[in-house]
């Protein structure tokens, strides 16, 4: 019993990261029709930019969380200049495609210049130690609680900011009806760069949690949870906030499950077969409507 | 010719084939994995026929067609109703599936890997005339009636609808074709690579094709002639030092352009304008030209 309850355990956690990537990619869905499939290559730079700052700093934790965050920001914006035209265009298909542009591009650089190629491993002290919390039955660690408590915590603040301030009610706006936005006056080109800016910091988030609960990070990791989180994205409803998150969650303690219950690499397939499969019943997916 | 002249021919071959199965889809308006999930089945079948059930290659070859055509088609039938970003990012799912499934399979190596695979002596004029066959096959659907309506799908949907096109029918027709001719490419590539693994057949291959298809054209059948040598010769022609980076050009090669030339290195304007120039010769050899 009290290994299934760590395996659900993990599944939350696993979950609560990949509900954080899909927020940052239906975010930037909504506010600028970009559908970015280095999103999560940006949080795999971002921990390894944030790891070489810390072997750099002597494992100074405060230096490293910074160095994460801002990354994702930094790389994130830069990476807003190569969808402008594409937009204009409507073209959501291509910007797939770019984006997986800039996703071979970041995976190469990593795997290049950072450690020669070699996984990075985190300190353990960024995740309290290893210490264990006992709650009954039930045992969780450090790494856990953080990475649950802060998933929450930054959801919390992405519904107030989208909805209880002028820049967060700008970006719903455009996600609505771009034109009449801009009739209304409201900034194309600004309001696209405080999406970028907001799923950035969302991107450097996910790469301190990454760190904390994976604890390494290799230049193969950007493809594995792009391909993951775009998937989960499409099975939830593109662009569909909510509904990406309650997926996100549900799917991690899945596959958590997955992995723990089924043979070999059997949960990989049964994972992909699973959401194609509902993704094919239900084009818009499980929480999208029909446009 | 030297043996790694030959290779890199048969490789070339094997990618033209492969990103005309793209292109096949795209004409329809979707950008369809499909052909790189038939690419493992096909790649696998042959490299295991040729080996260890002593089948001839050319034979192998009709098999892996085969079983393209059965597994792209139950796929097809699904993907049929999805479009652009949904079918590019679902049909990737196909890839990790078999992966997982060849990686568990035994008798094909499994995780570790099917190696042994026998050469084969006429590999390269085979490739080439299979080049040369779907090529013109291709060609001849392109200007076809159904090839106008597939084009037509992916131009407008609904005029398409209400000019009587059967869009699912069409999309399954299209999508099945080309993961035929994925699994044919795959049988190739196995057969000159003579060393498989779940890996090989995976998410860079995608990649790959993708620069492949756009730097070359992507409406247009000629393009993929001129990316495909250019960007897999590209560990040839880049400085030593350099070639590690293959992946990182690729991946700048497809953002540029997307974003500067999107339609390609050769686009339909250039063909429209070059069968023109044909027109015009048949012309001034004295024959009746019948203008479409």
């Amino acid at each position: 019993m009290s290994v299934f309850a760590a395996q659900v355990i993990n599944g939350i956690v696993i979950g609560s990261i990949y509900a954080l990537i899909v927020l940052g990619t239906n975010l930037l869905v909504v506010v600028r029709q970009v559908v970015h499939f280095g999103y999560a290559h940006i949080v795999m730079v971002s921990m390894a930019i944030g790891w070489l700052a810390l072997s750099h700093t002597g494992e100074n934790l405060v230096v490293g969380i910074v160095t994460i965050l801002l990354a994702g920001i930094a790389i994130t914006i830069l990476t807003e200049p190569l969808f402008r035209r594409l937009v204009e265009r409507k073209s959501f298909l291509e910007t797939v495609i770019v984006a997986q542009g800039v996703a071979i591009i970041l995976t190469d650089v990593v795997s290049h210049f950072f450690n020669k190629g070699v996984p990075m491993s985190f300190p353990q002290s960024l995740y309290g130690g290893g210490g264990m919390v006992r709650l009954g039955l039930v045992s969780f660690t450090w790494a856990n609680v953080y990475v649950v408590a802060v998933g929450i915590l930054a959801v919390v603040l992405l519904v107030y900011f989208l909805y209880r301030t002028r820049q967060g009610r700008a970006i719903r706006a455009m996600a609505q009806n771009t034109e009449v936005a801009r009739v209304l006056g409201i900034p194309f080109g600004k309001t696209g760069i405080y999406g970028f800016a907001v799923a950035g910091i969302l991107a450097g988030i996910v790469g301190v949690l990454m760190a904390m609960s994976i604890g390494s990070v290799s230049a193969e990791l950007g493809d594995s949870y792009a391909v993951k989180g775009m998937i989960l994205v499409l099975f939830a409803g593109m662009g569909n906030l909510k509904g990406g998150l309650i997926s996100a969650v549900f799917m991690g303690i899945a596959e958590s499950m997955a992995i723990y219950y089924l043979p070999g690499r059997w949960s990989q397939a049964v994972f992909f077969g699973v959401l194609m499969l509902v993704i094919l019943w239900r084009p818009q997916g499980l929480f999208g409507s029909r446009t | 010719m030297s043996a790694s002249l030959q290779l890199y021919l048969v490789f070339v071959g094997a990618y033209i084939l492969l990103v005309w199965a793209f292109y096949i889809p795209f004409r329809a308006g979707q950008l369809y994995n499909g052909p790189v999930y038939c690419m493992a089945i096909g790649g696998y079948f042959a490299a295991y026929a040729v080996t260890n059930l002593s089948i001839p290659f050319f034979v192998a070859v009709i098999g892996s067609a085969i079983l393209g055509a059965v597994f792209g088609f139950f796929p097809a039938l699904g993907f049929s109703r999805t479009v652009g970003v949904v079918t590019a990012v679902a049909s990737l799912a196909l890839i990790f599936i078999i992966q997982a499934i060849i990686g568990n399979l035994g008798f094909v190596g499994g995780a570790k890997g099917f190696w042994g695979v026998p050469k084969i002596g006429y590999l390269l004029p085979f490739t080439w005339a299979l080049v040369l066959v779907i090529g013109v096959l291709i060609y001849r659907l392109d200007h076809s009636r159904m090839g106008r309506a597939i084009e037509l799908i992916g131009i407008d949907p609904d005029l398409a609808r209400s000019m009587g096109v059967n869009i699912r029918r069409l999309t399954v027709f299209a999508l099945t074709v080309s993961s035929v001719i994925g699994a044919v490419a795959g049988a190739v590539y196995a057969v000159n690579l003579r060393t498989l693994r779940p890996e090989t057949f995976g998410f860079s291959v995608v990649l790959t094709a993708a620069a492949m298809l756009f730097l070359g054209g992507r409406y247009t059948l000629w393009g993929t002639l001129i990316a495909v040598p250019v960007l897999w010769g590209l560990p040839q022609w880049l400085p030593t030092e350099a070639v590690s980076y293959t992946n990182f050009i690729y991946g700048a090669v497809l953002i540029i352009v997307l974003v500067t030339r999107p339609e390609g290195i050769v686009t339909r304007g250039m063909e429209r304008w070059a069968r023109g120039l044909f027109a015009r010769l048949r012309d001034k050899g004295g024959e009746p030209v019948k203008t479409e």
